[in-house]
C-alpha cells in the first residue's frame, strides 16, 4: 500500500525529523550516522501511518508522534565505544581546612610575637 | 484494622521507594544490554530498524525506544558489525535491512560467553546459602 501525505502533514513529518536531526548534529554524530538514525525512523513513522490510513492526515500524524521519542531523546552523545579520557582530578578547599589553616596561622603568629615580647624582656632583664 | 493499614501503607511505601533506587540501575543494566540484544535479533535474520524494535519491545523487562536503538544501529553498522541493504518500500523511503557481518556473529559468540559467565556467577553467589547467611 503506497501512503501519500498532504502538504501539511508532510510538513510535520519534516519538522520532527529535521528536529531529531538537529539534535544528533548538537551531540556530536557523524553526518552518515545521522542519515541512518533519520531514515530507520522516517520508516518507522511511516510504516505506522500506513497502519492507520491509506491517505493519513496531519490528525494522523500528531498521533503518531505522539507515540514517538521527542526529538530531545536523540541528545545522548553519540555512543562509541572508546573509553571516556580521565577527567583531572580537582580539589577544592573544604570550609573545614580553611579554618584549620587560619588557625593555625593565628597561633604560629602569637607564638612568634610571645618569643620576641620574652626575648625583649630577658634583654632588659639580664643585658 | 489501623495498624493493619498503617503496615500496608508503610510496605508501600517502602516498594515505591525500592523501585525508585532501581530504575536507574535497570536503566543502566539495559543500556548496557542494548548492543547484546541487537546482536541478537539479527542473529538469524534479517530485519529493518522497526522490527529489531517490535523484537525487543516484546521482551519482557527489556522495553525499548527508538531514540536508544536507532543510534545504536548506525554505530553498529559504522563498526561494520552489520551489513545494511537497502529495498524500497511502498510505505515510504527505502528501508535499511540489517543483518550480522563476520564480525558481527564473532562480537555476538564473544559477548554471549561472557554474558554466561557473568550470569552464572551472580546465580551461583545468589543461591549459595552460606553467602546468604553472612
Amino acid at each position: 500500500m503506497t501512503v501519500s501525505l498532504s502538504a501539511d502533514a508532510q510538513s510535520r513529518l519534516d519538522a520532527h525529523l529535521d528536529a531529531v536531526e538537529q539534535t544528533l548534529h548538537r551531540s556530536g554524530n557523524a553526518r552518515d550516522q545521522r542519515r541512518a538514525i533519520v531514515d530507520d525512523l522516517e520508516t518507522h513513522i511511516r510504516d505506522l501511518l500506513a497502519a492507520r490510513a491509506a491517505e493519513p492526515s496531519l490528525a494522523d500524524v500528531e498521533a503518531v508522534l505522539a507515540q514517538m521519542d521527542p526529538p530531545a531523546a536523540y541528545g545522548a552523545p553519540a555512543p562509541t565505544n572508546a573509553p571516556k579520557p580521565i577527567a583531572p582530578a580537582t580539589t577544592t578547599p573544604s570550609a573545614t581546612s580553611i579554618a584549620l589553616y587560619l588557625f593555625l596561622a593565628c597561633a604560629s603568629f602569637a607564638a612568634l610575637f610571645a618569643l620576641v615580647l620574652g626575648a625583649i624582656w630577658a634583654i632588659r632583664r639580664f643585658g | 484494622m489501623y495498624q493493619y493499614i498503617a503496615l500496608r501503607g508503610s510496605d508501600m511505601a517502602e516498594q515505591e521507594k525500592s523501585r525508585e533506587w532501581t530504575a536507574p540501575w535497570v536503566s543502566q543494566l539495559r543500556k548496557g544490554l542494548l548492543e547484546l540484544l541487537v546482536l541478537i535479533a539479527l542473529r538469524r535474520e534479517e530485519l529493518y530498524g522497526y522490527q529489531v524494535l517490535q523484537r525487543l519491545a516484546d521482551l519482557d523487562g527489556l522495553a525499548l525506544t527508538e531514540s536508544t536503538l536507532y543510534p545504536v544501529l548506525a554505530r553498529l553498522a559504522a563498526d561494520q558489525l552489520v551489513a545494511v541493504r537497502h529495498q524500497s518500500s511502498p510505505a515510504g523511503p527505502p528501508r535499511r535491512y540489517y543483518r550480522l557481518t563476520r564480525a558481527g556473529h564473532r562480537r555476538l559468540e564473544d559477548m554471549l560467553a561472557h554474558w554466561r559467565s557473568v550470569n552464572a556467577s551472580i546465580e551461583r553467589m545468589a543461591t549459595d546459602k552460606k553467602g546468604a547467611t553472612q
